[in-house]
């Protein structure tokens, strides 16, 4: 336990140090949600609905899904992962006595909670400048589902970003990996449009992969347009692919460190 | 002197040949990531006018046209500044010590130093998509319009340059600055959309404080349609304008510049 704060504790006074670049990120995600509103509004000058969707509907999509993707990021942690192995710095956990991998969660944990504070912020202030175009829940009932979900989503995408983090054992140029799957990510999330406007056989793809969990799914949970029944199922979903994630964590990093790993620069 | 600087140039551009010759498998991933991303641009595209037929005015050609624009810029700034990009950093460590030792302009090897061939694959594929579009559908309304448009994405370019310059300097004040880039950046997208959708707060700030307009918006929109007179003058102005600033700001960080670890 004194372990996990000391972990904690050093991750929030480091982002506390350089304040300003951590602002920067928020900034940049406010620019993001408000190039979308605009065109939103645009959209729906000519049409009173998309798709199923009101204009109301849309702007609800896009604020409250932003803030449930905020819950489940961790900003990039492949490319830390990626650092700390081509630098060599990985070395020091080999004999330090604590797990790297346990190492790598507390620490996003420890990121997480720091970024979610200020996207919380700036979210509230998208909330209380859209009130009026913003839908209350179905239920407080789905909450039920979100919560989980939410929980769920956030393992899944440290899962994802762990191993995208671990190509660097192979490979010491991953750039491109890392931006193919960050890119991957926001699109199949439907953060960048509902995806429920592609024809529903893609639809139906996108569902047995995780990343719709984190935005897509819990907005139309919240929204109404999915049934209880597709919540039970996303969540089956969900903790078959955490489970097939950490097994293939725990293997890269066996293979990784024993088969690749020569510890660079140490 | 040019000579010497073109022989410097040449050696930046061998060594990020030999750079991206190490990578191979990450270069051909960079490759397939482009396709991707372009065609996700026109799912993109499509999915947006399967419910409408023009987006603030503009039809689907014209945003297409837009769109691939604003990219081929991005893209090729990044080919050609991505030394801008780490400015900060070098400042935090103390390696910029490095680079205004040397008997050369400063400016140009900070700026220049570092070519990014992976974003040229996209200048490779979205080049030919371009010239298509153009013709194809008819943009081309004179040889002066034509003329004109590639000047004012010069224009364009270097207002992006200048940006870029400008923020990046910043670090020279504040520690730990590199993230100012991801907010351009991420502001910088609404550059891709047709501007009349904009609130006219909006539109006031892209042609002023933030310019994203000239990236990509008034070239197209020199190709759509005549341009007014006074707003190509205005674009000339403005870059000679914002380019001057720039440099300025620069020397002037340069001379106040205490050293960081050395």
């Amino acid at each position: 336990m004194r372990q996990t704060l000391t972990i904690l504790k050093t991750e929030w006074q480091r982002q506390l140090t350089y304040r300003l670049n951590f602002i920067g990120f928020r900034v940049g995600n406010l620019f993001e949600i408000l190039s979308q509103l605009v065109i939103w509004f645009a959209l729906f000058r000519s049409f009173p609905i998309i798709n199923g969707y009101t204009l109301d509907q849309m702007i609800t999509y896009v604020i409250i899904g932003w803030l449930f993707s905020f819950f489940t990021t961790n900003f990039g942690f492949e490319m830390i992962i990626s650092k700390q192995i081509t630098t060599g710095e990985i070395s020091n956990f080999l004999l330090k006595p604590i797990s790297y991998i346990r190492y790598i969660m507390v620490l996003s944990i420890g990121r997480i909670s720091m970024a979610l504070i200020s996207s919380l912020i700036l979210q509230l202030g998208f909330i209380l400048i859209f009130w009026k175009y913003l839908v209350a829940p179905v239920s407080l009932s789905v909450f039920l589902f979100i919560i989980p979900m939410m929980i769920l989503s956030y393992f899944i995408n440290l899962f994802f970003s762990i191993l995208m983090g671990f190509c660097s054992f192979w490979t010491t140029e991953s750039d491109g990996i890392h931006y193919a799957f960050r890119f991957a990510n926001r699109f199949l999330t439907g953060a960048f449009f509902p995806i429920s406007l592609f024809p529903v056989s893609i639809l139906n793809i996108f569902l047995v992969f995780p990343f719709v969990y984190s935005f897509f799914v819990p907005i139309q949970i919240y929204l109404g347009k999915m049934s209880f029944h597709q919540a039970w199922l996303g969540l089956a979903i969900q903790c078959l692919w955490l489970l097939v994630l950490y097994i293939a964590v725990k293997m890269m990093w066996k293979v990784g460190v024993k088969k690749k790993y020569e510890g660079i620069g140490m | 002197m040019i000579k010497k600087y073109l022989r410097i140039y040449k050696t930046f551009l061998a060594n990020a040949l030999s750079y991206e010759a190490q990578y191979r498998a990450n270069m051909w991933l960079n490759i397939i990531l482009n396709l991707i991303w372009i065609s996700m641009l026109f799912v993109f595209i499509e999915t947006f006018f399967r419910f409408t037929t023009t987006l603030g005015g503009w039809e689907k050609p014209e945003v297409y046209l837009l769109s691939l624009l604003w990219i081929f810029t991005v893209e090729l700034a990044a080919v050609l500044f991505s030394g801008i990009f780490r400015l900060p950093i070098d400042v935090n460590e103390g390696n910029i010590d490095l680079l205004i030792v040397k008997p050369l302009n400063s400016l140009f090897l900070m700026s220049l130093r570092q070519i990014r061939f992976s974003s040229s694959y996209y200048l490779i594929l979205e080049v030919p998509l371009l010239i298509w579009f153009v013709i194809h559908y008819d943009f081309i309304h004179s040889f002066s319009s034509l003329c004109l448009a590639l000047l004012l994405f010069v224009c364009g370019l270097i207002i992006y340059y200048s940006v870029l310059l400008i923020i990046n300097t910043l670090g020279f004040w504040f520690e730990r600055f590199d993230n100012i880039n991801d907010v351009w950046l991420t502001l910088h997208e609404m550059g891709q959309y047709p501007l009349h959708i904009l609130p006219k707060f909006f539109k006031v700030l892209f042609f002023t404080f933030a310019p994203i307009a000239f990236t990509a918006y008034v070239p197209v929109s020199m190709l759509k349609e005549q341009l007014p007179t006074h707003l190509i003058w205005y674009t000339i102005l403005f870059t000679g304008f914002l380019f001057l600033c720039a440099v300025s700001f620069w020397n002037f960080a340069i001379k106040k510049y205490s050293s960081a670890s050395s």
